[in-house]
């Protein structure tokens, strides 16, 4: 069987995907990255391995995420994409006529708007993480309530109390105060919701037309409380694909499927024996001028394969092996 | 005598002026290097916590010319042109540096005020120049030399050469105008290299400095009412301009975090993009140095323009 695997390598979660030839998800995982990206995804790739059948031919392995420069180190990726254009390859894969895609992860959102297939406009979060999964997360452990549970609990509420949702550290003040008040948690977590969305349209999609269909991917799509907030702040049907946690990485397959096959390129992937290898980045800050660059490097079994991060290419031109940037 | 002009902020509108001036009087004129990151540290230690980072970045090229200079040369600049005023940081900027920074040599900071009319400047020349002759046939001599040196630069800006770059823009994958004040566009460090990028990877970079007077005045034309600010004239004339143009592929707008000015003109130009169906991305810029979000930013705004390029021609 040939494969093409997607790797997205996040701020909270590391996920993989392996699709076949007809760009149907053949294996997936998601992964806590645990700020370890290089651990996760050679953890990843043997959990993947075992999966999958036998007799397989990786043709392709692309990867996005913002440890992504990293990871296509690692992998030898074929395609290094960012998480933009790999979210709105793998919605349209999923539905072609999409027209706007929401996105929220573990420290980023994102709006992509699209007309007839191609993107045209986007935004993401600015500074301010606030209305992201890490906020949910941390708000879940605080009320004792696993974030699988919290979009259930916000369905029962009877009605949601308002909470501030402008700034990740006034809601949570915002939340123990009503908490305090004694209003029941459901109402709590179903305002937090509310507040969420309300946060994301407001910042996030600010001044963007949202047309359906639209589609939600991303960790915080499994939160049911979140998508219905969605559906009644616009007031619009929200479309959750069946793989919404592991978008980026389908997308980034999808995409490493076109610069391979597509373009009858061989896949230059390092093969999964890398799982099992020694793998190490280290840093040191050049000292050859004054911008101080700090320049990374990457070793297998101790021997450097690359460099980079240095801003006049006196490390990064000499490694052996460059990467693929298409 | 030695005269310090850091490189920063109003340097960069400003500096073959100064420059010429001050040498013309016989002055050595000793110009602080490209902001570096030790430069931007020193700044970020010494300068008040509630400042923009640009001014942040401003202490530390004063700090780091305050043993080399016997003077620094730091205009109070509250209007340079007539009916606007500058941001209030510029306009208390000598007042800020001299409270921050310990053991500074004497600033020289004539008061610019060109609001009731365009005269005002000719006072503060010669504030400037009595600090160092009495003869004020020389001053205004070298006044005038500074201005030939301010137009010839401007024209050279007008014909479409970026500052600081030796090569001609390539330009090969198009053209694309990135808009905001000068002081984050020119310096390199601040903007995480977003320009060098660009250019870097073929593109052609117009910037508001590159646009005649009148086009930017035709441009805040269609305002109700005209803006405040004159670097707010400037940011949001060349963006409603190249929102217009058919050879410009999109607008990158690069921001500082802390500015007030910024935060109602990026929006005011975003919907003039909007309303043109110009690409539009903002980039806002503050102290951190970690390069992936704005690649990450940049590449798929790229990404978008080439995608829509390729559509558009069938």
């Amino acid at each position: 069987m040939r494969l093409a695997l997607g790797i997205d390598v996040g701020s909270v979660s590391t996920n993989l995907v392996a699709i076949n030839e007809s760009g149907q998800v053949q294996s997936k995982l998601y992964l806590r990255t645990q700020g370890n990206p290089i651990a996760v995804v050679q953890k990843g790739l043997s959990q993947l391995k075992a999966q999958l059948p036998e007799d397989i031919t990786v043709v392709g392995c692309g990867v996005t995420g913002s440890g992504r420069q990293l990871v296509a180190h690692l992998v030898q990726a074929d395609c290094v994409k960012n998480e933009i254009t790999a979210h709105a390859m793998a919605a349209l894969a999923v539905n072609p006529k999409v027209r706007t895609v929401i996105e929220i992860g573990g420290q980023d959102s994102k709006i992509i708007i699209l007309r007839d297939g191609v993107v045209v406009d986007f935004a993401m979060n600015t500074i301010c993480a606030a209305g992201t999964g890490s906020f949910l997360d941390r708000q879940a452990a605080r009320l004792g309530v696993d974030i699988s549970e919290l979009g259930a609990l916000a369905l029962e509420a009877k009605q949601a109390t308002r909470i501030a949702g402008r700034c990740a550290v006034f809601a949570e003040s915002d939340m123990v105060h009503k908490q305090q008040m004694g209003h029941p948690i459901p109402d709590i977590v179903r305002g937090l919701c509310e507040a969420l969305v309300r946060n994301y349209l407001n910042n996030v999609a600010k001044g963007k037309t949202i047309e359906p269909p639209i589609v939600f991917q991303g960790g915080v799509a499994a939160n049911v409380g979140i998508r219905k907030a969605f559906q009644e702040a616009l007031q619009q049907e929200v479309e959750v694909p069946e793989h919404y946690d592991v978008m980026g990485a389908l997308g980034a397959a999808l995409l490493a499927e076109r610069a391979t096959v597509a373009l009858n390129q061989p896949s230059r992937w390092r093969g999964f024996s890398i799982a099992h290898a020694d793998c190490q980045a280290v840093s040191h800050d050049c000292d050859g001028c004054a911008n101080h660059c700090e320049v990374m490097e990457f070793r297998i079994a101790q021997q450097s394969v690359a460099f980079w991060g240095d801003r006049c290419g006196k490390w990064s031109q000499s490694s052996s092996v460059g990467v693929a940037n298409n | 005598m030695r005269v310090g002009i850091a490189r920063s902020l109003a340097y960069y509108d400003y500096y073959p002026l100064w420059e010429t001036f001050f040498q013309c009087l016989g002055c050595q004129v000793v110009t602080s290097p490209a902001t570096t990151p030790e430069i931007a540290k020193q700044g970020i230690a010494v300068a008040g916590d509630d400042v923009c980072y640009p001014v942040k970045v401003m202490h530390g090229h004063v700090a780091e010319l305050a043993n080399k200079v016997d003077m620094i040369f730091v205009p109070r600049l509250f209007s340079t042109a007539v009916g606007t005023c500058e941001c209030p940081k510029f306009i208390g900027l000598a007042d800020l540096l001299r409270h921050s920074i310990p053991n500074l040599p004497p600033l020289l900071s004539p008061y610019v005020n060109m609001y009731a009319s365009k005269r005002g400047l000719l006072k503060a020349v010669f504030v400037a120049g009595r600090a160092i002759t009495f003869n004020p046939g020389r001053i205004y001599g070298a006044f005038l030399a500074g201005r030939q040196a301010l137009l010839a630069s401007k024209r050279r800006l007008q014909s479409g050469q970026l500052p600081g770059l030796s090569r001609p823009q390539r330009g090969d994958k198009g053209t694309l105008a990135v808009i905001g004040h000068p002081y984050n566009l020119y310096d390199s460090y601040s903007n995480l290299r977003v320009v060098e990028r660009l250019l870097q990877q073929g593109y052609r970079v117009l910037t508001p400095q590159m646009l005649p007077r009148k086009t930017l005045e035709a441009a805040n034309a269609q305002l109700r009412k005209p803006l405040f600010w004159s670097a707010g004239r400037v940011v949001f004339g060349a963006g409603a301009h190249f929102a217009t143009r058919p050879d410009v592929m999109g607008i990158i707008h690069l921001a500082s975090f802390g500015c007030g000015l910024e935060s109602l003109i990026t929006d005011m130009v975003q919907r003039v993009a909007v309303k043109h169906g110009k690409p539009y991305l903002l980039l806002t810029m503050d102290e951190h140095t970690g390069e992936a979000g704005v690649e990450t930013r940049l590449e798929a705004f790229l990404d978008l323009i080439t995608w829509r390029e390729a559509t558009k021609c069938g």
